[in-house]
Parts: structure tokens; sequence; C-alpha cells
């Protein structure tokens, strides 16, 4: 490899153990599954028992 | 090499190799489409292939990606090499699959282009850090992709030269972080389990190490090797550390240098391959000349030029041998300048290592034992993911769309707020929402007929008992009879509910998964285009509760709350219950995505 595409690689290679951490920190702190109560109030337990 | 043009140069090799890849690609496919379908039968097939192709393609990647530095660590892995771009085009083709069935599933059929909706209906990145529009993230890596794969030929590479090609290709690694960063915002974002996550970063783990190793060992040599002579020379090594099959490279100027040797001449080149600057120092002399490890290319080691007829040259360099010592003059002569060659007598050993061309008929033994199990190696990650993915993946709750099947339905119709066909059976009334196909709302096909009888035919969808309909608009005709008045609506008091905002159409049945991240995107487009929102809760019980929601006025609160699609969120409202449809009015500023 020439000089600059060696350098490019270990460039590139430093940049992603960078941002892929900080990607998948964001990601996993970020991280909502849809929410589920403790109990669903009466009116709307009523549409569940309803159906 | 720069003779004539040939489309694909096959040869044995070449078939073998992309043989082997397409059968791996078969049956990741075939193995991940089917144990889906078997541990996760309610999900829609749909769901099955996205995840296969897209999953597959992401483990190809990581192929792809490791290749090049395991070559560079180990080289034995350069057969590998020598065909990767067949399995970047394949990966690419996987992936653009993947990215088609989305377009479609998620886009297509709606009130918008689906190549803009890609950019535009998954949300903004103004709503950033807490929601990050994951679909983005993945046309820009399926763009990047399509450039690589469309360049791939050695037609681009020899048009826009190594250095340019190289830079354009160099763009896989900011594909690569934005597929990470698709998938963690997207499939990983919104899944209720773990391991997922611990996966996507495994890989991460494994494609950084490999590179980082690499780039150390790349780095040491490339440090400014040899010491001067008093005369401006290079002392590179002593004339035994250099034999036919082990050229000696060493870096003068910043840039590589081989030193060869061929039968008693020794000669200097730069050792920057002109095909794709593969690194000559790593070379062997074949037949005279030194040839490139990764894909063969030849040079003649006195005037640096490839045999005719190819037309490749490079710098060559003058080499004088003192005292048992090696010398290069740092001044290159210009590509193809012959220099005489510095002469020696003393044999030296062979180096017995095989060495790996892609056009000979042939690799060499041990050389292909050692692919054959890395290949094997491969196979083997390819069963796992797929067994791995498909066994930590959210449940899929019953669903079902009878694509495809036409049902007569008879009923008085209800065209506010939401169209509805109130159909008389066994026990009572029962009420089936009403759609149009596509991400659309029935309610332009019933205009004017509220509380009318009418007769009309369409294909079932159903989750947990709540029924609806996806009408075929043709077969809608008004019965015999006078129109009935509406059920007066009942409110069924005040409350707070946290869940989500989900268009029906999908979530009852037409798409499964039809919540969450994964369905952002797909749920805007089809309450936009005036499918009812539904607002989803559940409790830890397992109960969920499907109100339809409106605003306080009672009209369709579609339009108000696209930006809270498929987010967690807190409504605060009324539940109102007309017949068995069951409401939540609400101030559309009373529903708050949760923090």
């Amino acid at each position: 490899m020439n000089h600059r595409l060696r350098r490019r690689h270990r460039v590139a290679a430093v940049l992603l153990a960078v941002v892929l951490p900080l990607v998948l920190y964001w990601a996993a702190r970020t991280r909502r599954p849809a929410p589920v109560m403790e109990h669903l109030p009466g009116p709307a337990a009523g549409e569940a028992a309803g159906r | 090499m720069g003779h004539g043009y040939v489309a694909v140069g096959w040869s044995r090799q070449k078939r073998i190799y992309d043989a082997v890849l397409t059968a791996g690609v078969l049956v990741y496919l075939g193995l991940f489409a089917g144990l889906h379908v078997a541990i996760h039968p309610n999900a829609t097939i749909e769901t099955a292939i996205i995840r296969a192709l897209g999953t597959c393609a992401f483990l190809m990647l990581h192929v792809v990606l490791s290749i090049g530095p395991l070559a560079r660590l180990d080289r034995r892995f350069l057969p590998l090499l020598y065909n990767r771009r067949h399995l970047g085009v394949t990966m690419f083709c996987v992936a653009a699959a993947h990215g088609a069935f989305s377009i479609f599933q998620f886009h297509a059929l709606s009130n918008m282009n689906p190549f803009v909706s890609v950019l535009v209906s998954d949300g903004s990145f103004r709503a950033l850090p807490g929601s990050v529009p994951f679909q983005p993230l993945g046309a820009a890596a399926l763009g990047i992709l399509l450039v690589m794969a469309a360049t791939s030929h050695d037609f681009w590479l020899a048009n826009l030269t190594a250095p340019v090609w190289k830079s354009i290709h160099m763009l896989v690694y900011l594909a690569y972080a934005l597929l990470v960063a698709h998938i963690a915002f997207g499939a990983l974002h919104s899944d209720e389990r773990a391991p997922l996550f611990g996966i996507v970063a495994a890989g991460a783990t494994w494609i950084l190490g490999v590179h980082l190793a690499a780039a150390l060992r790349g780095r040491a040599a490339d440090r400014e090797a040899g010491r001067r002579t008093p005369d401006g020379w290079v002392d590179v090594c002593a004339v035994d550390a250099v034999t036919p099959s082990r050229p000696v490279g060493v870096t003068i100027g910043g840039e590589r240098v081989a030193v060869v040797r061929n039968g008693d001449a020794i000669s200097a080149i730069s050792a920057v391959c002109r095909h794709q600057n593969g690194p000559l120092d790593e070379g062997r002399v074949i037949d005279g000349c030194l040839t490139c490890p990764w894909h063969g290319y030849q040079y003649l080691p006195e005037t640096g030029a490839s045999p005719p007829p190819f037309t490749e040259t490079l710098p060559t360099f003058d080499v004088r041998v003192q005292g048992g010592r090696i010398h290069v003059h740092p001044r290159p002569h210009v590509p193809g300048t012959r220099v005489e060659p510095a002469r020696v007598s003393a044999a030296v050993a062979e180096d017995p290592a095989p060495f790996y061309v892609g056009w000979l008929p042939q690799a060499p033994p041990p050389l292909a034992r050692f692919v054959r199990r890395a290949v094997l190696v491969v196979f083997a990650a390819a069963v796992a993911a797929p067994v791995a993915v498909v066994s930590w993946e959210s449940a899929f709750p019953p669903s079902r769309f009878e694509f495809g099947v036409a049902r007569a339905f008879e009923g008085i119709l209800r065209e506010h707020p939401f169209p509805a066909l109130e159909v008389a059976g066994d026990h009572g009334i029962v009420s089936y929402a009403l759609v149009a196909p596509g991400k659309f709302g029935a309610a332009p096909l019933v205009t004017g007929l509220d509380g009318a009888p009418v007769r009309l035919k369409g294909s079932l969808i159903e989750r947990q008992g709540r029924s609806m309909v996806e009408v075929e608009p043709e077969t809608i005709t008004r019965g015999a009879g006078a129109s009935a008045g509406a059920e007066a609506p009942e409110d069924r008091g005040a409350v707070t509910l946290r869940g989500e905002i989900v268009d029906a159409k999908c979530f009852l049945g037409v798409m499964n998964p039809g919540a969450t991240t994964v369905h952002r995107a797909c749920a805007r487009r089809c309450i936009s285009g005036g499918i009812p929102a539904l607002f989803w809760a559940r409790d830890r019980t397992g109960t969920e509760a499907y109100l339809m929601l409106t605003g306080l006025d009672g009209r369709p609160l579609n339009a108000d709350i696209l930006d809270l699609v498929a987010e967690p969120v807190e409504a605060t409202g009324r539940v109102e219950r007309i017949g068995d449809r069951w409401y939540l009015r609400a101030d559309p500023r009373q529903i708050r995505r949760l923090p």
C-alpha cells in the first residue's frame, strides 16, 4: 500500500474506535421499548375487557 | 492488467469463490427465514425477509472488512482478498434487496414518494438526542455501497486511477459506522431484549480489533529504515536478507521501496503496485517478475515495467552492494527506467512458505487447506448468527391479515370519527373499522354514507378481538332501507395512559411488528394518509388497550400527533365508548413524549 492509503486506514481505524463505542453507548442509553404500565387504569381496562 | 478489456476474467478459483459465496448467502437466508417462521409464526413474512437480508448483508460486511487486516496480519488470508470485490458486490446486492423490501413495505402505496419518505418519514434529526431517525442512516450507507459496487470493476480502477478509486472505496468505513448506527437506533432501539446489542457490539469490537492490530503492525514497518551513508545512499540490509521469495521493504521518503533479488541480480523498485497500490515488498519473484500478493500483477525488477503486452510501470532506484550490505539511492527514476542491477554471488536459501497467485490454476495445497478452514469458520458464523438473532428477537403478538381473501360484509356505515361498519351478529352489533388499500384511510370512500346500510367486500384484519376491514373500493354499494342514527357516546372517565401511538391498520395485523421504532416511518405515513391513530397501552399482566385517538372535538387527531407516533408517550384525556368502539379524547397538548 502507498503511504497515503496506509495513513487513511489508520485514521479510519482510530475514528471507528472513537465513533462506534459512542454510537452504541448513545443508543443503549436512549433505548426505549414501548412503555408498560403497572396496571391499566379502569376506563382503559374496560376497553380491554370489552373485547 | 493494462491489456484489453474483459468484463470478468473468469478462472477456476473465481468460479469456486463465487459458488461458495452464493451457497453461503442462500444457506443464511434460508436458515434465517425458516427459523423465523418456526419460532415467530405471528410475524409477517415480510419481516422475516427484511431481517434475513439485512442481517446477512451486515454479516457479509464484517467478512469484507476483516479480510484486509487479516491478510496484513497473516498472509495465508491473501487468497480471500483476491476476489473480495465479488464478495462486496454480492453484499451490496443483498443490502439493496433489504432496502428495496423495506422501502416497499414501509413507504410505498402512501401519500408521499417512497424515496422521499425514506428520508423524512422516520423523523427529524432535530429530535436528537432522544430520537434518532435510523432509516436515513441506512439509506446513506446503501448509497455508499452502491457507488462502491458500481465502480468495483477494473475499468473504473484504471480510469479513476488507484489513489482516487481507493479513496472512494475507503468510504466503506463510513458506511459501516452508518450501519451500526442504523441498527442501534432502529431494530435494537425498541427491542426489549439486550443480547442483540451485544452481538452488534461484539462485531464492532472485532472489526476495530483487527484493524487496530494491522495498523500497529504496519506502523512499525513504516518507520524510515536504514541509515544514510556519507554519500547519501540508504543502507537497507545485508545481502543474504533478500531472496527471490522474500523481498525486503524499506521506507524511503515516506514511501515503500522493494529490494528484490532475481538470481544474482539485486534491484530496487517502488513497492506500490499500480493496480490497487498493493504491497509489492510482500510479493515474490515468479518467472523473473516481482509479483503482487494481492492480485498477481507483475513487474520486471530492472525496469519496473510489466512484461509485454502489459503497460504498467513503476519508479526504479539505483542500487549497489558494498561490504555485504545493500544500498539504495533515495532518488527515484522515472517509472519504467531501466537500472543496472547490483550483482551478488552468494547463494541464499529459499523461503518454503507457499505463495498464492490468483490467476494460476491451483492454489498451493497448504494455502487451500487454510482457506477451507477459514471459510468453514465463516459458515459457522453464518449458522450461529441467524440462530442467535431469531432466538433473541422480541416476541410477536398474534394478529392476522387475510391478504387476497375478500369477504362480503353488510351493515350500517359510520363515517365519524373514523369510518366503521356496524354489523349485526349473533352476539349483537360488531364494529369493523374500515381502511382503504395501501396507507390510506377509508374516509374518501364512504363520504355521504353516514348511517346508511352498506354492502362491501374486503380483507379482514384482526388482533385480539379488535377487527378492521381493508375495503375494496369498487365494492361499496348502498343497500336498501333507511339511514340509522348513531348510538350516543358514553363517557367512561378521565385517564392518564402511558403507551405508544400506532397506526391501527398495521398494528392490528397488516404488519407484525406494527409498532415501535422499526415501524415508525410506516406508521407516520399511514396516519398521515387517514388511517386511524390508535393509542396502545399495556400493563404487566399482559392486558392491552387499543383506543382510537381523537381530539376534544371528537375529530381525528392524525395531523397533530405525527411527531409523537411510535415514541413512548403519556396521554391524558377521557375514554369514550360508542357501541363496541373505544376512543381516547385528548387535547394534543396533553400528549407528551416520555423522557
